[in-house]
């Protein structure tokens, strides 16, 4: 689905990413983690389009600098981690999700309008379609934003640190959403994380990034047990009633 | 918070726009009876058609009329060029003359006055090249920074400090042109000719056709470079179409009504109030709030103190500037209940 190879970044006189490849496979949903400063929200950006960098980024065999905008953005959906709240209603957002589709000054046709239902349904927020952004909490614009990305219809979603602004109840509902999704609608989602907890509860797949290199790729079980994460993050592993805990 | 300020009522834009294009037919009424000579309304309409007395023909086609006109055309392109560089810049005291356009004008007017005395009939094209010079220059700067919000605005006012610059040093050491150039800074709709606007006003009409026409991609640029281009947008060319349209507009309108200010300030933020972010709706709306507040502020100044007159950009800096307040008290009233 997302193939990266020998990628590098570099931001000022920083090399912030170093020879990167990663193979994000079909169907998985796949969880990003590593330190502050690790490099996963500059991995994030690339695929986005919004940093510069060497090496080559195929999408579903495509190279995507060669890719046009527009097409790029049929492909894979990027939501970064600050997200702004703009004076306009959840419909309106949703509906922005639909530009890729849209040729310039164009109407929105019958099949724009069913993709934004379905994708305000989809994370049942239909009751608050007419509600603005900065008057709904945190957690409903991420999940506002979420359906924005939904109504682009792209087989990839890149999601950098959704959950921030979420209660722990609120992340679990995100997450089993998410999970949800991938299964429901066949969606390819890579997700950056902080909390280990819920990424290994999660994700298939685990990617861990440490000072600008990925350390690890693979399953989530394989993850587990490489002991990777108390490495990197110096923390000790817990099994309670079943369930993996980092701490 | 009430549901009033939570809930967008969908028939909003509708409405505002209706009631808009009334108050714009009102004030535009109102602006041809009104005036030193007191003429009704009968009068008025056989005056348009030619059919009253020589001197009321003249008052009201050749003097009201193209007023009015001029007044229509540059509050809709002054609140068109704001909406648009408020967007593309995502701040909203982004204007005309924060970023440096009406500075660009002032310094090529200034230049005329001082070299070519005699010829004042190079002001208007002098105003429109130095305006729109400017604009490209801050354009220029910026794609070579990179074309971010904020880079543009940094440039702008870089930009206006170093043309106020040049503007007083020619003012200091040309006296004389002081009160020429005085007259241009206030901004104002005196004398103005059928002319004089016709050019203008094909401009503004083409930005303001493009901008709509482009709305969608504008609208999107709200929610951050990074998401824009995730949608599909080409950021980078959006902004620069942007400028370059709102650059027509305020280049337009200041080559035939001289820096007038705060309409490029105000009016978008009144429209935003109104309608919301929506760039279609508030390019709409703010066209016609424009209108309507330059023909309502030209024909008080026009009979407030008759037969004298007040130049619009003084009662413009009169109305706009209490008004302004008055929106920023308010808003924060709203930020304190959410």
């Amino acid at each position: 689905m997302l193939k990266i190879s020998n990628m590098n970044v570099t931001l000022g006189r920083k090399q912030v990413l170093k020879n990167i490849d990663l193979n994000i496979k079909p169907h998985t949903l796949t969880a990003l983690i590593g330190k502050n400063g690790s490099g996963k929200s500059t991995l994030v950006s690339a695929v986005g389009g919004t940093v510069n960098y060497t090496g080559q980024i195929l999408l579903a065999g495509q190279d995507i600098r060669l890719l046009q905008q527009r097409e790029k953005a049929k492909l894979v959906s990027v939501l970064p981690q600050v997200l702004t709240a703009p004076h306009i209603t959840v419909r309106e957002l949703v509906k922005m999700g639909r530009n890729p589709y849209l040729d310039i000054g164009a109407r929105f046709t019958p099949q724009d309008i069913q993709a934004v239902e379905k994708a305000l349904d989809a994370m049942d927020i239909g009751c608050m379609q007419n509600m603005y952004l900065d008057c709904i909490s945190g957690g409903e614009r991420q999940k506002a934003y979420l359906a924005m990305i939904l109504a682009q219809q792209t087989r990839l979603m890149v999601l950098d640190e959704p959950a921030t602004y979420m209660d722990m109840a609120y992340e679990k509902q995100f997450m089993e959403t998410l999970s949800g999704l991938r299964k429901s609608m066949h969606k390819t989602v890579v997700v950056v994380m902080h909390n280990l907890n819920t990424a290994v509860r999660y994700a298939q797949r685990i990617v861990v990034m440490d000072s600008g290199k990925i350390v690890f790729e693979g399953t989530t079980q394989e993850c587990l047990e490489t002991q990777i994460i108390e490495h990197i993050f110096g923390v000790k592993k817990y099994i309670s009633d079943g369930e993996i805990f980092f701490g | 918070m009430n549901n009033r300020q939570n809930f967008k009522d969908t028939n909003r834009t509708a409405k505002v726009c209706i009631i808009s294009a009334s108050l714009l037919a009102a004030a535009v009424v109102a602006a041809l009876l009104l005036g030193s000579a007191k003429l009704s309304p009968l009068q008025v309409v056989s005056a348009l058609a030619g059919r009253q007395s020589e001197e009321i023909n003249v008052i009201v086609q050749n003097i009201r009329l193209p007023r009015v006109f001029a007044a229509v055309v540059a509050g809709a392109g002054l609140s068109v060029a704001g909406i648009l560089l408020q967007a593309v810049t995502d701040n909203d005291l982004a204007s005309p003359n924060i970023i440096g356009i009406n500075s660009g004008a002032g310094f090529a007017v200034i230049v005329v006055i001082a070299l070519f005395p005699q010829v004042t009939y190079l002001l208007p094209f002098a105003a429109f090249l130095g305006a729109f010079g400017a604009a490209m220059l801050i354009v220029y700067t910026s794609s070579r920074i990179g074309v971010s919000k904020s880079t543009v605005v940094l440039a702008g006012v870089a930009l206006t400090a170093i043309l106020n610059a040049c503007i007083s040093f020619i003012s200091v050491a040309d006296t004389d042109t002081m009160s020429v150039y005085s007259h241009f800074s206030v901004g104002g709709l005196a004398g103005v000719t059928t002319g004089e606007i016709v050019l203008p006003s094909v401009l503004v009409a083409i930005s303001f056709a493009v901008a709509m026409f482009l709305s969608q991609q504008i609208s999107i640029l709200c929610l951050g470079d990074s998401l824009a281009a995730s949608l599909g947008v080409r950021v980078r060319l959006m902004r620069i179409i942007c400028l370059v349209c709102a650059s027509l507009c305020a280049a337009s309108v200041v080559s035939f009504a001289g820096l007038l200010g705060f309409v490029g300030l105000v009016v978008p933020h009144i429209a935003r109030a109104l309608v919301g972010k929506d760039v279609k709706a508030s390019l709409a709306v703010s066209a016609l709030l424009g209108a309507v507040l330059v023909v309502s502020a030209d024909m008080f100044g026009r009979i407030i103190l008759a037969p004298s007159e007040v130049p619009v950009g003084i009662v413009m800096a009169f109305i706009g500037a209490p008004f302004f307040l008055y929106l920023l008290l308010r808003r924060k009233h709203y930020a304190e209940n959410k």
